[in-house]
């Protein structure tokens, strides 16, 4: 009966084809935006989160006491004292790729009469490279060398706003803060440009040798982070306490923040942009989905004798119920394979390619770049998991719309379906 | 004496027409015995469809008592009026009788699919075998859309009678076509009923139609005016 059944309506849905392929098409069309929409949200968030660990945090940064409350003002009297030796021991761990100490301040470049604020942060040469790929992202020059006491590493997008190639010299002046604010000013060579995608680095960073910015800040011996790289990210949540432990038994007081803790907020807002940016494509689907009601409901004015007849050899009401049903879930299957293909093949390509926003101008790609830690090109995520989804939750649509217009087919009596003409 | 297959005791159906009642079936009172060759005559809005529909277990009286080989049908579920149509009843109608998305052959089948016959094979040969005797031996893979009036009653009458029900109603099986086919149509009922013993109670408003009839009920606004046995 079943079998009959699905025959019935499979043959039911072709009988219309222009009608049922546009209602497809429709359907398609929704979750094709669908696709690309979640696979872009993903991929958006996957490349924040890569950027951020790569260029910022590692996979834990460990604070002095009452620094992480205060960092984004890049306090220098809140420091951890001896890191190195912190360092030392955390490197032993065997779970452990690499620690480095870092040194942050406030700062401004100078060249010649033009000036912009940056943050200066202090770097070891030979640690810090285990840590972060800085190194991967030079586009020009050369990483520091622990030799290195002048040496500067420069943004790209800073070192073109101020002017300054490889070789040129520039005064930085840094700005400590504490009991009052102090200065001091260093005049230093660009030894390296670096593009690490992450515009809030691109933009806005230098780095320096760690020692040259101890000595000019009199912070020697200290430093305001230690960043920690694990051999194996999986090991992240269990490594935080044992980190924090280790610690505490080297006497250190202050805190272990995953790049996951850092980036909370940043996962947060992206996930809740994404909800707000996924009901675009969803508001299309549930107006394709009402093309299938509408589809359903012209089916069955159409057929209403048919039903009638159907009725007259036998059919019950939940066998013309099933029937529609099993009519606009054929619609929808075939809508949502279509969409399937056409957001895989769409999500596909920027996957491979990225979309590059800087064709939106100037100002949209310094908005997106304030809100997510990526540079112009946004790249897509696209996941058997989200076709799968989008294309149960497609069908299951298109069933639950064709609800409606069956319910009422089964609902028709026999006696005036059959006196329709 | 034997139980009649079909009984009606004082059995009226009005419809609601606004705030009135208006009937359709105005206490009508026979008997149908098993193999009979029955024509309901009257003219248009007399009560013939409604009095098939209420035999047809598609509708139910008003009032008044309604029996199918000694079961009475006039109270039963909607649910058991519709397995009793499965497996008892054959309708023909006027026009558009078949499912046009279906073959000859696959119209026929579809009440032996209805009716629980899952042996393929054994369907598509009870389907061909009706449809040879029909006269569409050669029509099987036509969907309706393709046959002439003629022969998509023709199909109908076979898919009547496939599932070899004990009563067949046919609501002016003649009424859409020429006088030539509608003989050769109703000459195929009487013939059928003869050599399987079918009864077939059909409603017509055509002299012509009343003639192949055996036994004739005569209904004028929803009574029977006469009942008479013919030699046909």
């Amino acid at each position: 009966m079943i079998a009959m059944l699905f025959r019935l309506a499979l043959r039911n849905a072709f009988r219309f084809r222009r009608r049922t392929a546009v209602t497809a098409l429709a359907i398609a069309f929704g979750l094709g935006l669908t696709i690309i929409g979640i696979s872009l949200f993903n991929g958006v968030e996957k490349t924040s989160l890569a950027n951020i660990k790569g260029s910022e945090t590692a996979h834990f940064l460990v604070y002095a006491e009452g620094y992480a409350d205060r960092r984004d003002r890049l306090p220098t009297d809140q420091l951890i004292q001896n890191p190195d030796r912190l360092a030392q021991r955390l490197r032993s761990r065997p779970e452990v790729a690499g620690a480095a100490c870092r040194l942050r301040c406030a700062a401004t470049v100078i060249n010649g009469l033009d000036e912009l604020p940056a943050i200066a942060i202090g770097v070891e040469a030979v640690n810090d490279r285990r840590v972060f790929p800085m190194e991967d992202s030079l586009v020009a020059g050369k990483f520091l060398s622990p030799a290195d006491a002048d040496s500067l590493l420069i943004g790209i997008d800073l070192a073109h706003d101020i002017g300054l190639a490889v070789g040129d010299s520039c005064s930085l002046r840094l700005f400590a803060s504490g009991d009052g604010l102090a200065w001091d000013a260093l005049e230093v060579q660009v030894k390296g440009i670096f593009a690490s995608g992450n515009p809030r680095l691109d933009r806005a960073v230098v780095f320096l040798p760690l020692r040259l910015l101890q000595e000019s800040l009199a912070a020697s011996g200290r430093a305001s982070e230690i960043a920690v790289r694990l051999t194996n990210e999986k090991r992240l949540a269990g490594m935080k306490t044992a980190i924090q432990g280790l610690l505490t038994a080297e006497g250190f007081r202050g805190d272990v923040f995953s790049y996951r803790d850092i980036a909370a907020e940043l996962i947060e807002v992206s996930r809740l942009r994404s909800r707000f940016h996924a009901l675009v494509p969803l508001v299309m689907l549930l107006v394709a989905a009402l093309g299938i009601v509408n589809t359903m409901l012209m089916a069955v004015m159409e057929r209403t004798r048919e039903i009638g007849l159907l009725r007259s050899m036998g059919f019950r009401s939940r066998d013309v119920l099933l029937l529609f049903v099993m009519e606009g879930g054929i619609i929808g299957v075939l809508g949502s394979a279509a969409g399937c293909i056409l957001g895989g093949l769409g999500g596909w390509v920027l996957e491979a390619r990225g979309i590059d926003i800087s064709f939106l101008g100037r100002e949209v790609a310094a908005i997106a770049a304030s809100i997510y830690p990526i540079k112009n090109i946004f790249y897509a995520d696209l996941s058997a998991g989200i076709l799968a989804f989008v294309f149960a939750f497609g069908t299951i649509i298109s069933v639950c719309c064709s609800a409606y217009p069956a319910w009422r087919a089964s609902r028709l009596d026999p006696v005036v379906a059959l006196r329709q003409a | 004496m034997t139980t009649p297959q079909v009984r009606l005791n004082d059995v009226r159906k009005s419809y609601r027409n606004g705030k009135f009642d208006q009937p359709a079936v105005a206490g009508v009172s026979f008997s149908v015995q098993a193999g009979e060759f029955l024509s309901l005559a009257g003219p248009s809005g007399s009560g013939k469809t409604t009095l098939l529909n209420l035999i047809g277990c598609l509708d139910r009286p008003s009032q008044g008592s309604i029996f199918l080989d000694g079961e009475e049908i006039s109270a039963a579920l909607k649910n058991r009026l519709a397995d009793i149509r499965r497996r008892r009843i054959g309708f023909v109608f006027q026009s558009l009788n078949l499912i046009p998305v279906l073959s000859a052959w696959e119209n026929v089948e579809f009440p032996l699919i209805l009716e629980g016959i899952t042996d393929r094979r054994r369907r598509k040969e009870a389907a061909e075998s009706l449809l040879t005797t029909v006269g569409l031996g050669d029509c099987l893979q036509r969907r309706p859309a393709q046959l002439s009036g003629g022969q998509q009653q023709r199909v109908a009458i076979a898919r009547a009678l496939v599932k070899k029900p004990s009563l067949v109603l046919a609501d002016e099986p003649t009424a859409n076509l020429d006088s030539k086919n509608g003989e050769e149509i109703l000459a195929l009922m009487r013939e059928l009923n003869r050599a399987l013993g079918t009864t077939f109670i059909f409603s017509t408003h055509d002299r012509m139609v009343m003639d192949f009839a055996r036994r004739l009920i005569r209904i004028h606004d929803g009574r029977i005016t006469a009942d008479e046995r013919l030699d046909a």
